[in-house]
């Protein structure tokens, strides 16, 4: 059998009110991973300065 | 002078002034600047009982006996034997007041000596100004020269223990300092991404105010009676197919390079092939997509006419035709169904027309060599 060439749209939301919750929840996902992201830089830069310190 | 000398000429500087200067200091700050006059009156009586413990022990002299101090007692009483007793007991009390107040005056001298036992900052700031002046800083701050001793100490004498605490206050300040810098680089992204958020969505408004504009016109021609297929490109190119029996007929062709056969066989080969056949085949409703060539996409969708028919529409554009791909096929921002839905409407609108007309005619002739271009 040949390789399909088409394919369907899948649409998984119902309506625009699910999209903008969903675009909303996206846009949360990415502000906490950036603080995420940003924690993680503090401790690293934290625990450098401990270990200068300590030497 | 070495560096360690100047340090601990200073340390021994503050250590001997310490001692001498808190004690002042701290009179000074204890006392009001109010009251001293009446101490000022007090103090000689104060003093009396020092004076009388002298007089106790002069009294001990026989001072008629002394060769000189003798015979002027002697005179002095004789003359005071020929005077009246009013005269003596008023002269005696001038003396005595007299005395009293240069007594008072010499009081009020030592209350102005800052390192006298009498010291009173009241009459010091009444007598002395200027030096008052000099030393008020002193009296409203509360710094004593034994902390600025405790505190200088180790900055003078234990220079290695000052140097570790300088380091360690640095440290702590490029630490502060890595911190806020990745406060904000952080907020500088988010910032950085909210805008293209904002951007995006604005880019979204632009494009359905477009559409919005086009569905407008549409319907303002609709209502002058203008209206025909060739006026539905409002989001790209298009192609209406309509379901005959196993096969689809080209009904409308509009914009595109017109390299669209104009009818397919609906089977399962041509289904894998081509969106539109795929779309004829389908029974789920969802638009189906495909690559007709490099670059160019087509998006059918299955439309369920008036008397049964079933028309297939196409959108056809490029990948770089960012309204088309936004509108017909990303479904993240906005619900792209109601774009097939408006199509779908005007096409039953137009094809209602077209039924109107052909019952008007009775032509018989099928509507799509009417409407084709």
């Amino acid at each position: 059998m040949a390789t399909p060439m088409t394919k369907p749209i899948k649409i998984e939301f119902t309506s625009q009110k699910e999209i903008t919750k969903a675009n909303r929840e996206r846009r949360q996902d990415v502000l906490k991973a950036l603080q995420i992201i940003r924690q993680g830089q503090s401790e690293a830069a934290a625990s450098s300065a401990v270990e200068k310190n300590d030497k | 002078m070495s560096d360690p000398d100047i340090r601990l000429n200073y340390h021994s500087f503050l250590e001997e002034i310490k001692n001498d200067f808190d004690p002042i200091i701290k009179k000074m700050r204890e006392q009001d600047l109010n009251g001293w006059r009446g101490q000022a009156w007090k103090g000689p009586i104060k003093k009396l009982k020092k004076t009388f413990k002298s007089a106790g022990a002069l009294a001990k002299i026989k001072w008629a006996s002394l060769p000189l101090i003798g015979p002027a007692i002697a005179g002095i009483g004789g003359y005071l034997a020929h005077m009246p007793l009013w005269a003596i007991i008023g002269a005696a009390a001038s003396i005595i007041t007299i005395t009293y107040w240069i007594l008072v005056c010499r009081f009020m001298n030592e209350m102005t000596s800052i390192a006298g036992e009498h010291f009173h900052v009241g009459a010091f700031k009444a007598k002395k100004p200027k030096e008052y002046a000099l030393w008020a800083a002193f009296r409203h701050s509360g710094a004593t020269f034994n902390g600025l001793y405790a505190f200088m100490t180790p900055l003078l004498i234990d220079a290695s223990k000052t140097d570790v605490s300088i380091e360690q206050i640095l440290n702590y300040a490029k630490g502060q300092q890595d911190f806020l810098q990745a406060n904000i680089d952080t907020y500088k992204e988010e910032r950085a991404f909210l805008l293209s958020e904002i951007e995006r969505n604005e880019k979204y408004v632009l494009y359905l105010i477009d559409l919005l504009k086009s569905i407008n016109t549409a319907i303002y021609r609709i209502a002058n009676g203008v209206m025909n297929f060739s006026e539905l490109d409002f989001i790209s190119a298009y192609t209406i197919y309509e379901v005959r029996g196993d096969k689809l007929y080209k009904i409308v062709d509009k914009g595109t390079t017109g390299s669209s056969p104009e009818q397919y066989e609906i089977n399962k080969e041509n289904a894998l092939r081509y969106a539109v056949v795929d779309a004829a085949m389908s029974s789920d409703g969802d638009p189906r997509y495909n690559l007709s060539s490099p670059g160019r996409n087509v998006v059918s969708y299955r439309m369920k006419m008036f008397n049964q028919a079933v028309w297939i529409w196409s959108f056809h554009f490029d990948d770089g035709n960012d309204r088309a791909l936004s509108l017909t096929l990303s479904h993240d921002i906005i619900d792209i169904r109601e774009v097939y839905r408006l199509v779908h409407a005007f096409c039953l609108i137009l094809q209602k027309e077209m039924l109107q007309k052909k019952e008007m005619t009775q032509s018989g002739d099928s509507y799509d060599k009417t409407y084709q271009n």
